[in-house]
This record gives structure tokens, sequence and C-alpha cells, in this order.
């Protein structure tokens, strides 16, 4: 099984948290108060592992972005959120006024495009740092259980890169995951635009 | 403190490993004769100080524990001539405005041979 | 389909079409816009052809939309704007009625790369959402878009983190000149979190419209500001009060905070307490003081109260260095 050596994790850990920084303050623009994003621990796992941990969680209702973006590799990007999670950050974005139904009627709209935007932001960092391209689906809310995740609909050989993700906004901390879907071709394929940014910048 | 105008010391402070290595050998590339110090949090950076003043300070912002924007804030009272170089790929209009009133220069993330030239002209300045 | 259509012929379909579309090339400029577009906008597409996006629609400058241009143009990525989190971005109208009343309508923006080797690089639709937006949802969503140019905390009434920010510029730049000495005290609530998880958010946003309350007994009105610093930290800016004054005013609200006598099971001797951090500056003193310098020596003082023990307030002298109890 693919495993990646400390430094490699620790480049990767930066990257997503240079991503998730500048959708922080895309974030910001809109909502016109502070909001902070940040991406504490990357790990890579096996796609069994991954739904073993959204299993777990003791919220079993979530609310997912996702987008694929294609380009040296294929990964398909998630952004994950428990319900109860999902709807207060739509809460603090569209506005603390609004009656939970109206947040909720919201609810779709807002995590798309709240999870294209983060989205968009890891894989651009990614793209800029390693001077590679992708080309992406449009993003995809949907809601499920712990049953009906995408991350079951892959293949058992698919390997995770799973993000964990906390955001605060005003004041309120929330937090969530991010899980990139590859298959071992893939993974193998990222590895190795890594490994040509690492030795490029004379750290091997 | 000590001031040494010919081997000016900078202390890199960031929890993540590639960063203090690709800043070290950026800024080593850049100027040679500068003695570089590593800290991996505020923490750990505000105890060096206490020891050895450092002319320049480039913090990350984004840190577990306290974070870069709190640890310069106490370095910059108790050393008020250290320059402080913050990094973040999080750089809101507003943050950069009264960054930029409070003296305060922020360089933005990636760490590239731009942002180094950039950190270095400033504290140079 | 193309070869069987000709450009004249998908030209006509694009003005057919019932979304806005604008195509533009890497530099963002606009080569093509269609007739709903110059409909609703009351610009004609001659008119748009050749201007910059932002130069046509000055208020997408600076915003989430300028930057998904640039994330198609440049990334090649597609982004999506909704109309929760934007609603009425462009200036486009369904009627002349509203256009009157400047009742814009509600937008979902795509903006796509375009994959081609022409001049096209992004392709912009706008659809009209208004029809799916009830009147309640359009009423809430202004009232939104005023609150985030308010300059108060909405739970307590007093001054935001942005009008703190804005204020303490002020001061600061106003003690420089008159040279007159500028005070600054933070309080931060001990074991709130801790309050909060046991008695209830409910609970614990009624203790911070009391505390806030109490602030206002201290600050002098009109001169002295309350901000709502953070979660459960409020500062107050002091102008032209010397160290005493400070000092004292800050014991002033610790103490007050006992007098208020709110129980609490796991705070200090099983009641709310703040911890305080104070400090002045003379600004005309310090070669290098700025607003940051001021803040973090208040912080730092703060820092101090709540290691020694909590419920207390103390002094941070920036002439010394040293702290002393207020």
């Amino acid at each position: 099984m693919l495993t990646l050596s400390e430094l490699q994790y620790d480049a990767l850990g930066e990257i997503f948290n240079i991503g998730v920084g500048r959708a922080a303050a895309s974030l910001s623009q809109i909502v016109n108060d502070e909001v902070q994003l940040n991406a504490p621990a990357v790990s890579l796992i096996h796609i069994e592992q991954a739904s073993r941990l959204l299993h777990s969680s003791e919220l079993q209702q979530f609310s997912s972005v996702s987008q694929t973006f294609s380009g040296p590799f294929v990964a398909q990007a998630l952004l994950v959120f428990p319900e109860s999670n999902a709807l207060e950050i739509v809460r603090l974005m569209v506005g603390p006024h609004m009656s939970i139904d109206e947040v909720s009627e919201f609810e779709q709209e807002a995590m798309c495009e709240i999870g294209n935007i983060i989205l968009n932001a890891c894989m651009s960092s990614l793209a800029d740092i390693f001077h590679i391209s992708f080309s992406s689906t449009l993003p995809l809310h949907r809601f499920g259980d712990a049953e009906n995740l995408p991350v079951l609909e892959g293949d058992e050989d698919q390997m995770v890169l799973l993000l964990q993700v906390d955001m605060v906004i005003s004041q309120q901390h929330i937090q969530g995951h991010i899980l990139f879907l590859l298959s071992v071709a893939s993974m193998h394929s990222l590895v190795a635009c890594l490994d040509d940014y690492l030795k490029a910048q004379g750290l091997y | 403190m000590e001031e040494n105008k010919t081997n000016p010391l900078l202390l890199i402070v960031d929890d993540s490993r590639m960063s203090r290595m690709l800043l070290r050998a950026m800024v080593a590339d850049a100027r040679p004769n500068w003695r570089i110090v590593e800290a991996i949090s505020g923490d750990e950076a505000l105890k060096m100080v206490e020891e050895t003043c450092p002319d320049f300070v480039s913090m990350d912002v984004n840190m577990p524990g306290i974070s870069g924007l709190e640890a310069a804030g106490r370095i910059r009272i108790r050393h008020p001539e250290a320059r402080i170089a913050l990094c973040t790929a999080n750089i809101q209009e507003s943050t950069r405005e009264s960054a930029a009133r409070a003296g305060v220069h922020f360089v933005a993330k990636p760490i590239t041979a731009q942002s180094v030239a950039d950190a270095i002209a400033f504290f140079e300045a | 389909m193309p070869e069987k259509l000709g450009n004249a012929s998908l030209s006509m379909v694009i003005d057919n079409l019932e979304t806005g579309v604008v195509i533009l090339d890497r530099e963002q400029r606009i080569l093509h816009s269609n007739r709903w577009l110059a409909l609703r906008s009351g610009i004609s597409s001659e008119t748009l052809s050749g201007q910059q996006f932002t130069e046509a629609f000055p208020e997408a400058a600076n915003t989430r939309l300028e930057q998904a241009i640039r994330h198609a143009t440049h990334d090649r990525l597609p982004s999506l704007l909704s109309p929760a989190l934007h609603g009425t971005l462009l200036p486009l109208y369904q009627t002349a009625d509203d256009i009157r009343r400047a009742r814009r309508m509600m937008q979902m923006i795509h903006v796509m790369p375009l994959q081609d080797d022409s001049a096209a690089s992004c392709l912009i639709q706008i659809s009209d959402m208004t029809a799916n937006i009830s009147r309640e949802r359009l009423l809430r969503q202004q009232t939104e878009n005023l609150r985030r140019t308010t300059t108060q905390d909405r739970l307590t009434g007093v001054a935001n983190r942005r009008q703190f920010d804005e204020t303490l510029s002020l001061e600061f730049a106003k003690a420089r000149k008159s040279r007159l000495p500028l005070g600054l005290v933070i309080v931060d609530i001990d074991f709130f979190s801790a309050y909060n998880t046991h008695y209830g958010r409910e609970q614990g946003d009624a203790r911070l419209i009391e505390i806030a309350a109490l602030l206002n007994t201290v600050a002098r009105p009109g001169i002295d500001l309350v901000a709502r610093y953070g979660g459960d930290e409020f500062a107050l800016i002091l102008p032209d009060q010397d160290e005493n004054q400070v000092a004292g005013k800050a014991e002033h609200i610790r103490s007050g905070m006992l007098n208020l006598n709110i129980a609490h099971t796991s705070g200090i001797d099983e009641q709310l307490t703040v911890s305080v951090g104070a400090t002045i500056m003379a600004p005309e003193g310090e070669a290098e003081a700025d607003t940051h310098t001021l803040l973090s020596s208040a912080d730092v003082a703060l820092y101090q109260a709540k290691n020694d023990g909590r419920n207390r307030a103390i002094f941070f002298s920036l002439g010394d260095g040293g702290f002393r109890p207020c």
C-alpha cells in the first residue's frame, strides 16, 4: 500500500492550508466578516477506513459538495459536513436574522457555492504549486446519510486523501472534512508531481 | 539584544517543516551571510527571542498553540526594533490595510522566490 | 450539429436563450453578450463588446464574480454564484418598473472555462431566480445586506469588531496629534465556554448582554467606546485617561462583575468572573508605536491576568515593561 514520507505529508498539508487560506479570504469578502479556515491534519487512507470514519461519527446526516478534477491525475473531491454544521455555516454566511426554515431553503445552493469556493481553492493551490492544470465538473450538492455518501460508490482500490477542516465564522467553530478520492494510478501520479516539486525546490 | 550589521539574524517560525526548509534555502541563497534559526511554534519563538533577539522574524500566521499574530505582537512589545513579516495565504483587504498601518508586513503564501524577495526588501528597508 | 447550423444560426440561438450569456477572452474583455442581457441590463451588446467585464459592470470588481472569472480564465475551473450568497450582484432588472424602483432580479451565475483554441476563454451564464424566491426571503435578504454594513454587534448592541478597529486607528491618530494618552482595556469572560455548555447558549447570550450593560456604565458616553472584541471578549477604548484612571476602570469592571453575582458551577467561587488586561500608551512618546503594539500590550496584560488565576485586572506598563494589579 502506498505510504507517504513525513516530508511529503508536510508538503501536502502546507499546500492544502494555502488553499483553504485563500478560500477563507474569498468567504470573508462575501460576508464582510472575518472567516478562518484551517486544515490541521492530512492523512492518506484506504476507502474502507474513510467510510468507517464517516460511519462512526455521531451525526448521521451529511451535507456534501463534490467536484471531479481531471489533469495529470483524476480526483473526486468532496467537502463533507454533518448536516447540522452545514446549516450553521449557511446561517452564519447568509444571515443570522433568518429563521431555520429560510436557512434550510438556502442550504443547498449556499453549500454548493461554499463547497465550490473551498474545493476550487484547494485544487488551484495544488495546480499553482506543482505547475500543472486541471479541468473540473460543476459542484454538485447532495444530502445523505453515511450509507449513501459517494465515498462508498468508489471502487475498492481507491485511495483517499483526507483533510480535517476547521472553520471559524463570527467566532463560531465548525468542523468538517475534505476527501479526495483517487485511483491507485492517480495517487501515484499525484505523488510523482509532488516529488518533482520537492526536487525542483532542492528539498530532496 | 545584539546588533550585528554584517550578519543579521533571521528567525523562521512555522510549524511546517517544508516551509521552514524552503524559506531557509531561499534566504540562504539570496543572503548567504545571514544567520538563520528556526522555531516550530509561537511559544518556542517567544522563548528563543528572550535569549537572543533576532533582527528579522518570518512568522507563519496559522500555527497550533498561540497564533502567529499574537506571538508577533508579544515580540514587538519587548523588541520594537525587530522586523516581523507575517506569512499567510489568507490576506483579506481589511487585514492588509490595518497591518500596513501597524507596520506589520504580510507575505503571501505559497513561498516563492518573489515572496521571499519581497520579505527581504521589507527587512532591509 | 454545428456544421448544419452555421455561425449565424448559433448566434441566433444564443440570442433566443432564456438565460444571460456573456463570453470573455483571456483578458476578461467581452467578446459577445446576448439579447437577454441587453434587455435586462439596459446596455446593448454593441456597447458591451470589447469592454473589460469589470468596466462594464463596476460592482463586480473585487467580488467573488471577478475571482470566479479569474478561476475560469487562468485556472480553467468552473464556479457557481448562488442567489443565497449574492442575490442581486449585477444591475439586472425584469421590468421597467423594477428599474424605477431599483429592484434588481435575484441571480444565479455560472462561470465556466471554455476549452477552446479560439479567443473565447470564459462563459458566464446568468439565470433569473426571482420567481423561485419568496417575498419574505427577498425582504430578509435586504435586511441582511443592511446588517453587513452595520457597526453594531447584533446581540449586545455595542460596537462590533470592525467599528472597534476603525475607532482605535482614529483615536490613535488623534492621541498622537494632541499628544494625549490613549487607554485600552480588554475584558475576557472566564470559563465562558463551560458556562454555555452547562447553562445553554441562550443563557450565555443573556449574560453577554448583561456584561455589555455593565461596561456601558463604566464608559463615558460619547467619549469611550465599548466593543465586542470576540466571542467572549469585550474591549474599551479610553481616550485621554492616565494610568490610574484606566487601571481604576479595569478594576471597577472586575468587581462590578462580582456584584452581578451570576452563578456558574464551574467558575471561580462558583461565580461568573472576568479577567481584565489594561494599558495606556502616549503615542508621541514611542517612536515605533502603533495600534498593534497597543493591542498587544493590553493582550499581554490579559494573558498575565489569566495566568495569575483569573478574576483579576492587571495593568501592563509599556514604559517599564512591568505588570501590576489594578
